[in-house]
């Protein structure tokens, strides 16, 4: 008897690439509708894309975007039965992709608006506030700061937020393109809007130094190591924890 | 808020309509949402609470994939009884289909061979999801456009060997039944007479499809849920209402998305027709 995951790789294979592995296991005449599952796949996901980067879209228009959903989803399929999950990797793909090359800064246009859409779903959290704070580092120097599940730290070579800003507008005006590496901070504040910031090299490290784990007081001794003057790193902190980028999710070390 | 009784049809829940439906409370009887739609937080789950707050709510999945031959996606399970918990749902559907297999997945709901090994691995994937979520799930007849060369069961059988393994409701869709018996030739009243009328049948759903034409001329129906309710689906309708008795009943329209008063006037028509096979049955018992 042929296993039934056998079918199923043979359909999934003959779906994503037009084969016809599956044929053999199909009832007779049925070989020609194994196209519309294809189809139905190819225009499903190429609305789920479309819905994940608008900006993306716009800049390339709908028949560019169309080729770039085609081969974009055959390197990179479906990874998980919740679609919001597909298009993870539109940004790197994007930078291989030669008919793309002659846009450098769309890379990270599909990366800011991946994490613009992801934040926009991400699990809910209570924010941490300057009193939680305050108990938290009275009580414990050693505790762990958490983040909010929707914070995304955003590697950037060109000032794409300028252009992904611009294409807000329904007119969009030409921005002229500066070549400058940073990094964005992406999250959503507690009345559900995605903000956006630029992010000092310290206070993105700081970020990094909490997603792996450092307490807080390692963090934020290790992210101003390079600083000159601290006082702007314990600004910039301040105000991310008023606008909702840590989780009241902290806890101290083992 | 007082919520609608399930005597009033039921029509799907869609972006379109939302800030509508919070506004003035509209005349259905109750909202089928995307389980998928809402997982995670933000926006989007919130206008769900509210939206559960003033209609009844059904959660409708269609990524969780029973029929695949691997295991199931524990983290979908999860989600999907957060909402669960969240929302206390009428029902909680999903399909008789797989969407995914080791990591590779399609946004569309594909067709099983209804050979033994399909029917183990969706008894025992049933059983774990309503296991996980705490609740009788309802399975829905899929739109088919092949079927397979070997198969132990026809497709009703497999249905009620199904609900007799594991306890789960049927949620037959009515526009599926026409598609699939058009696409794979069969017959769609013999289709509805084949499934056990001893109340597994909880939920019906009607939309309307598309017809293409294939390049070598032959005429497929595909289940685009892009129009109206076709004529020979309500006949179909009536023949499962006098067969399963008055069941709840839902309005799917998902592409060209008409205005709300369009999808409310179709669910309006199904009650006509709940209301029509009811009065034959009160008349035969005078």
């Amino acid at each position: 008897m042929t296993a039934l995951r056998d079918i199923q790789s043979a359909l999934l294979h003959d779906i994503y690439s037009g084969g016809r592995d599956s044929v053999a296991y199909l009832g007779k005449g049925f070989a020609e509708h194994l196209n519309i599952y294809g189809n139905n796949t190819l225009f499903g996901l190429t609305d789920i894309l479309a819905n994940a980067y608008p900006v993306v879209k716009r800049i390339v228009g709908e028949e560019f975007f169309k080729t770039v959903a085609r081969h974009y989803l055959t390197a990179h399929p479906q990874p998980s039965g919740n679609r919001h999950m597909f298009g993870g990797e539109l940004s790197r793909f994007l930078k291989g992709f030669e008919p793309a090359l002659s846009l450098p800064y769309l890379p990270d246009v599909a990366a800011l608006e991946w994490a613009h859409f992801q934040a926009s779903i991400a699990d809910d959290a209570e924010t941490l506030d300057f009193n939680m704070l305050a108990s938290a580092t009275g009580g414990d120097p050693s505790f762990v700061l958490g983040l909010h599940p929707s914070v995304h730290l955003v590697a950037q070579n060109y000032n794409a937020l300028d252009i992904w800003r611009e294409h807000q507008n329904e007119d969009p005006s030409t921005i002229r393109l500066i070549p400058k590496e940073h990094t964005l901070v992406i999250w959503r504040a507690a009345d559900d809007s995605v903000l956006i910031r630029k992010a000092s090299a310290s206070f993105a490290k700081l970020i990094h130094n909490c997603l792996d784990g450092l307490s807080f007081a390692e963090a934020m001794m290790a992210a101003g190591e390079s600083v000159a003057d601290m006082t702007a790193l314990q600004q910039e902190f301040a105000e991310a924890v008023a606008h909702g980028v840590f989780s009241d999710k902290t806890e101290a070390l083992p | 808020m007082q919520k609608h009784t399930l005597e009033l049809s039921g029509i799907g829940l869609r972006a379109p309509h939302v800030r509508e439906l919070l506004d003035s409370k509209a005349n259905v009887g109750f909202l089928e949402a995307h389980s998928e739609n809402y997982f995670g937080g933000g926006q989007p789950r919130k206008i769900l609470k509210q939206i559960s707050e003033i209609y009844r709510v059904t959660l409708h999945g269609v990524g969780l994939s029973l029929g695949r031959a691997d295991g199931l996606d524990q983290s979908h399970i999860r989600q999907t009884k957060a909402l669960v918990d969240e929302l206390h749902p009428v029902f909680v559907s999903e399909h008789l289909t797989w969407s995914g297999y080791c990591h590779i997945h399609v946004p569309d709901l594909l067709p099983v061979p209804f050979v033994n090994e399909a029917l183990d691995v969706f008894a025992d994937h049933v059983n774990e999801f309503q296991d996980a979520i705490g609740q009788q799930i309802l399975v829905e007849n899929p739109s088919n456009y092949l079927a397979f060369e070997k198969i132990d069961y026809t497709e009703t059988e497999f249905l009620n060997a199904l609900v007799e393994r594991t306890g789960c409701g049927l949620l037959l869709d009515i526009n599926n039944i026409a598609v699939s018996a058009h696409n794979l030739g069969y017959d769609p009243v013999a289709y509805i007479d084949g499934v056990k009328a001893d109340g597994r049948v909880r939920q019906f759903h009607l939309a309307g499809y598309q017809v293409n034409e294939l390049e070598n001329g032959e005429r497929v129906f595909l289940d685009t849920h892009g129009r109206h309710v076709y004529p020979e689906v309500w006949e179909l309708y009536a023949h499962a209402l006098r067969r399963f008795g008055d069941v709840p009943t839902l309005i799917e329209w998902d592409t060209d998305i008409p205005a709300l008063d369009i999808l409310i006037a179709e669910a309006a028509k199904a009650d006509d027709v709940r209301a029509r096979v009811k009065g034959e049955r009160h008349d035969r018992a005078a």
